[in-house]
């Protein structure tokens, strides 16, 4: 497990400051997220079903929510970025595929 | 840094690498008239923002999604100040973005480039990762035209060939939206594709739209959805794609990553290719192992599925590391040969390859503007 500190130094009693909660973010989802299955059960494990009651969504929806927070200074010489290309389309068929999708649940 | 490196640096002109800008910003005026409906297609390599206009013109806006790490010395302040790279500084470090870090890692022939996403997800690797990639997706993306707007932003299924869950990712991409003022939600990358050409299945009753298989071949992963009537049936990710044969090609024939992926773009043709190049050969190989892994994880995961589509399909292909001459006509090829489970009347190449998951994500984005109105 990589380090989720700034510093490696011993006896630091600054632990908030220091916390590099991106780093820490990433690792807890990492070992969250492996909680989660996404495989046909075999019911017969019993095991199994009971970690199907556990739901980590709310964890990980916590720990996305930390990845926003600004830390450290930053700063950009930049408002907008990238380049510009049209492409040209038929409105009918795009219009159409629009017609199909609104009928659909996500 | 000597003063040759520094010309090249500083006077882009003269350097091998060109710019593809076609079009600046600002001739995109505050007057356009788009339709309500952003998508967002967040790759490993770029990062493409697609809107549409009353005449169903698309207008994508593209960023690669590269960047090249300065320490903040006095030697980098001063190449910052005489030229106008863009950059992001973060903490020790300046960031020079896009173009310019492709640019820049050619210039000076040392250091590499580095991406704030890997693998189709962000990039566990880079710890300003999120920032970093925050801060270049506000700027590409731009504020919304009305009050929550509605937004859909590509995301990757979960890959078959590695224990990965992109579920994480996913909400962290949809609270970076959510800041942004947008009504966000995660479109499948390779269904966007299918939104965005219409595959096309035959049957006895007659032609079924939004049915069939759409690949989407990206840097960091290839996404594949086999579709009915724009319903998602099943869909699943490899996780060898253009970064793979780069980094290969660069193993092989000792050439930096930034030379192949130049070589790559400007020389590569499938169908023909000069056989004493030994990097157009190793990208050739490469190329063709990356097909043909596809086509065999495509059979074994529609057989193993007992998927079913009466009649014949049409497969559609798009993405960057799809845009290489002859790329369709070398998968068609190697599909025939192969033991896919469906019928397949035609391989189509989408008529944007780099914009179809973008615009796929816009017309989505664009229907549910349409439900919630």
């Amino acid at each position: 497990m990589s380090d989720y500190r700034k510093s490696s130094k011993k006896n630091t009693n600054k632990p908030i400051d220091n916390l590099d909660l991106e780093a820490l973010a990433r690792l807890v989802a990492q070992e969250v997220s492996k909680n989660i299955n996404t495989t046909t059960i075999n019911p017969s494990k019993k095991e199994i079903q009971e970690e199907l009651k556990f739901d980590p969504t709310s964890s990980l929806k916590q720990l996305a929510d930390n990845m926003v927070v600004q830390r450290g200074n930053k700063q950009s010489n930049f408002s907008d970025l990238g380049g510009v290309k049209e492409t040209k389309k038929d409105k009918n068929t795009t219009d159409q595929t629009i017609d199909i999708l609104k009928d659909l649940e996500d | 840094m000597n003063d040759d490196i520094m010309d090249d640096v500083l006077n882009p002109q003269t350097s091998e690498v060109t710019s593809e800008v076609i079009k600046t910003n600002s001739d995109i005026t505050n007057d356009t008239k788009y339709k309500p409906g952003v998508g967002v297609d967040v790759g490993t390599s770029n990062i493409v923002v697609a809107r549409q206009l009353e005449d169903g013109t698309f207008v994508n806006r593209f960023h690669r999604d590269m960047l090249y790490p300065l320490d903040a010395s006095e030697e980098a302040i001063d190449l910052l100040e005489r030229s106008d790279y863009l950059y992001v500084k973060v903490n020790d470090k300046y960031y020079i973005v896009g173009e310019d870090a492709l640019r820049l890692v050619n210039a000076i022939g040392k250091g590499e480039i580095v991406r704030p996403m890997k693998d189709g997800i962000m990039n566990p690797s880079l710890k300003e990762s999120s920032e970093l990639l925050f801060y270049i997706i506000k700027a590409v993306v731009g504020d919304p035209i009305a009050e929550g707007e509605t937004l859909r932003f590509s995301v990757p299924a979960n890959p078959i060939d590695r224990d990965l869950n992109n579920l994480f990712h996913q909400m962290v991409l949809q609270n970076f939206f959510t800041q942004l003022g947008y009504n966000a939600k995660p479109v499948n990358e390779a269904m966007a594709i299918a939104y965005d050409c219409n595959p096309i299945a035959k049957t006895d009753e007659g032609n079924l739209p939004l049915t069939g298989v759409s690949i989407s071949f990206g840097g960091g992963m290839t996404n594949i959805a086999l579709s009915l009537k724009g319903l998602d049936l099943h869909s699943f990710s490899i996780t060898k794609s253009g970064d793979y044969i780069d980094e290969q090609t660069s193993i092989v024939t000792g050439s930096p990553k930034s030379k192949i992926i130049k070589k790559k773009e400007k020389e590569l043709d499938l169908g023909s290719f000069d056989m004493s190049d030994r990097v157009l050969t190793a990208l050739s190989i490469y190329y063709d192992e990356v097909i043909n892994r596809v086509i065999f994880n495509m059979s074994k995961e529609f057989k193993n599925r007992d998927s079913e589509i009466d009649g014949e399909i049409e497969i559609v292909v798009a993405g960057g590391t799809s845009m290489p001459k002859g790329f369709c006509q070398k998968f068609e090829q190697n599909i025939k040969t192969s033991n896919f489970p469906f019928k397949v009347y035609r391989v189509r190449h989408s008529e944007s390859p780099f914009y179809s998951v973008s615009q796929g994500a816009c017309i989505r984005a664009q229907a549910d503007h349409q439900k919630q109105n």
